[in-house]
């Protein structure tokens, strides 16, 4: 593919249009902020439906929309698996979570931990949330942004300000009532673009090609492998990773993560927040399962339509100007002749005797590809200041969306996934500030200040925030998949947040001394785990938490034993 | 008439029978299409 610079002015028009009537709506309706309430809590009058879509919103970055069809282009609908503990897990938050948090009517999740604890563990997992989400929102931008001007030859940096101000612009502005507005939109956007592209897809395959005959051509590639029941730890996604991994990771992000947490706090009453968390357990599985579905679509129509060897238009031009351009050329031209086998194979759907043969040159035709990164990786060596993604997931689906999507659609698919990354970085930015704001700063204010003053400030620390998340964006590298990477961040923090959580509401015996020093012990521990790679990281948040919890009862117990010997 | 302040049982019971559905879609679907 090559790079496409120029969009069509209709899709300038739909882009422009969508997000900056988000923008401009988000602001507008929500200027009057009058006290810390109204900013952070988006003055507690909050539906459970914007609460359900406003959660999903902020789970569902760019990255879920470029990486996920890709994922499931490669490796079939298996990454479903992922999600398999979020029901268990909003059904936990709504039992004991929401409750007490409500009950307690405090703005952040951390301001919880120095009630039942002490000020020290709040403010040390309000640092660990800084830290995690503070480079997350970074990625958050830039993500889409690495992508999308590979394709479209934007520039990266420029790219980077464009998100990462629209989003300022209005969180600033109108803090949490804006960014759940806002969100409401843009989810409404990214459904509707979706159900587009699911339906135009399907439609672009062969008239001989019904959906169930498509299905099967995926399904004898082995892309409809949806379910694996081994008890193998490398195998990253499994039915027990997803429901015992799956679990602690969203119930630590949903739970404790602030950029979560808020939106719930947001809810007018327990019953609302808790409706909303219901709402996500019911759509989340469907909702990945079809998009999912679009990338096994998007495989299926690559089975009669030409597709490049590398996805990545940016590896396809390095590679042509390097010295291994031969080489590649061989790749390419054996990569066609695969291709063309498989279309004539295909063209009534698949027979079972076909079945052997189509696997033969699916194997054949991922050992080229696996020859073709191969080369990208030699070229990364021999020019490591301008390193190449090899891995050309992330590029599958907006390869197709530019090349096979009618004017006006590609300008609304560009907005899916733009307003999928400004949902996100609202809610990460929102949840930074408020914590940076009423956990830090407030909290060490020894003298009064008006509601005017906290609200200003809040305003700041978003700002600032925003900044930083660009700041972040601007220097960040891109490495393996990028969905993984934003997972794997959170998974060496998010084990040890939740084990201290969990303490706090179930285990009334351990005390704030013994968890601090636990937390800190196991946030060493865990970093060593992740670096020396003993684990997947999906593992490492069930580890960090019961490592936490394990310290902090065994700390607690030596030190009630020295107390009773000195006594 | 007052809504009560939690929500029951009834709508966690919903959420973990339909993704129990969820699950078995999905294995009927692999059960269907992986040859």
């Amino acid at each position: 593919m090559e790079i496409q610079p120029n969009l069509h002015t209709i899709d300038w028009i739909v882009l422009s249009i969508t997000l900056i009537f988000i923008v401009v709506y988000g602001t507008y309706v929500t200027r009057k902020n009058t006290n810390v309430q109204d900013y952070i809590k988006g003055g507690n009058d909050t539906k459970w439906w914007t609460i359900g879509l406003s959660v999903m919103a902020t789970q569902a970055s760019a990255i879920t929309f470029l990486s996920t069809p890709g994922q499931a282009f490669h490796s079939g609908m298996g990454f479903v698996q992922f999600y398999f503990g979020l029901p268990i897990a909003m059904i936990i938050i709504c039992i004991v979570f929401i409750p007490i948090y409500h009950k307690l009517k405090v703005y952040t999740a951390y301001e919880f931990l120095e009630g039942r604890f002490d000020v020290k563990t709040r403010t040390l997992t309000a640092i660990l949330f800084l830290i995690q989400r503070g480079l997350s929102a970074g990625i958050t931008i830039f993500a889409p942004a690495i992508i999308l001007s590979a394709v479209l030859g934007w520039d990266l940096l420029s790219l980077n300000i464009i998100i990462g101000f629209l989003v300022i612009i209005y969180t600033v502005s109108g803090g949490t009532k804006a960014v759940n507005v806002t969100q409401k939109q843009q989810m409404i956007i990214i459904f509707l673009g979706m159900f587009i592209a699911f339906w135009m897809i399907v439609n672009q395959l062969p008239t001989d090609i019904t959906f169930t005959k498509a299905l099967e051509i995926a399904g004898a590639s082995g892309k409809m492998e949806i379910l694996d029941f081994s008890f193998d730890l490398n195998n990253r996604y499994t039915v027990w990773s997803g429901f015992i991994g799956g679990t602690f990771l969203m119930l630590s992000y949903f739970g404790t993560d602030q950029s979560q947490v808020q939106r719930y706090l947001s809810g007018k009453s327990v019953r609302e927040s808790q409706l909303g968390m219901v709402f996500n357990g019911l759509l989340k599985v469907p909702m990945q399962f079809f998009i999912l579905l679009v990338g096994v679509m998007v495989f299926v129509f690559y089975q009669f339509n030409a597709s490049p060897l590398n996805f990545n238009p940016k590896a396809n031009e390095v590679v042509r100007k390097s010295s291994y351009q031969a080489d590649y050329q061989k790749l390419t031209e054996e990569h066609i002749v695969i291709e063309n086998t498989k279309k004539a194979l295909l063209a009534d759907g698949i027979q079972k005797h076909e079945v052997a043969e189509i696997q033969m040159l699916n194997s054949k035709d991922a050992a080229l590809k696996d020859a073709s990164k191969e080369i990208i990786d030699k070229i990364n060596l021999e020019n490591p200041l301008e390193k190449i993604e090899s891995n050309d997931k992330d590029y599958v689906f907006i390869h197709f969306i530019l090349n096979n999507l009618p004017k006006g659609l590609i300008g609304l698919l560009l907005a899916v996934i733009l307003s999928a990354a400004m949902s996100s970085t609202a809610s990460e930015l929102n949840a930074l500030a408020s914590t940076t704001a009423m956990d830090l700063y407030k909290r060490s204010n020894t003298i009064e200040k008006s509601e005017m003053h906290y609200v200003k400030a809040s305003k700041w620390f978003t700002l600032l925030w925003g900044i930083i998340a660009i700041s972040v964006a601007c220097v960040a590298n891109l490495f393996d998949n990028l969905i993984q990477l934003v997972n794997i961040i959170g998974s060496i923090f998010y084990g040890n947040v939740l084990g201290i959580f969990l303490l706090a509401f179930f285990i009334k015996y351990v005390k704030g001394n013994a968890v601090f020093i636990a937390a800190i012990i196991t946030q060493i521990l865990i970093i060593i785990v992740w670096y020396l790679d003993w684990l997947p990281y999906l593992w490492l948040n069930l580890l960090g938490c019961i490592l936490v919890m394990m310290i902090a009862i065994l700390l607690q117990f030596l030190q009630k034993t020295t107390d009773y010997v000195s006594e | 008439m007052n809504q009560p302040k939690n929500i029951g049982g009834k709508e966690y019971a919903i959420v973990l029978i339909a993704n129990l559905i969820y699950i078995l879609v999905c294995y009927f679907l692999m059960q269907l299409f992986t040859i």
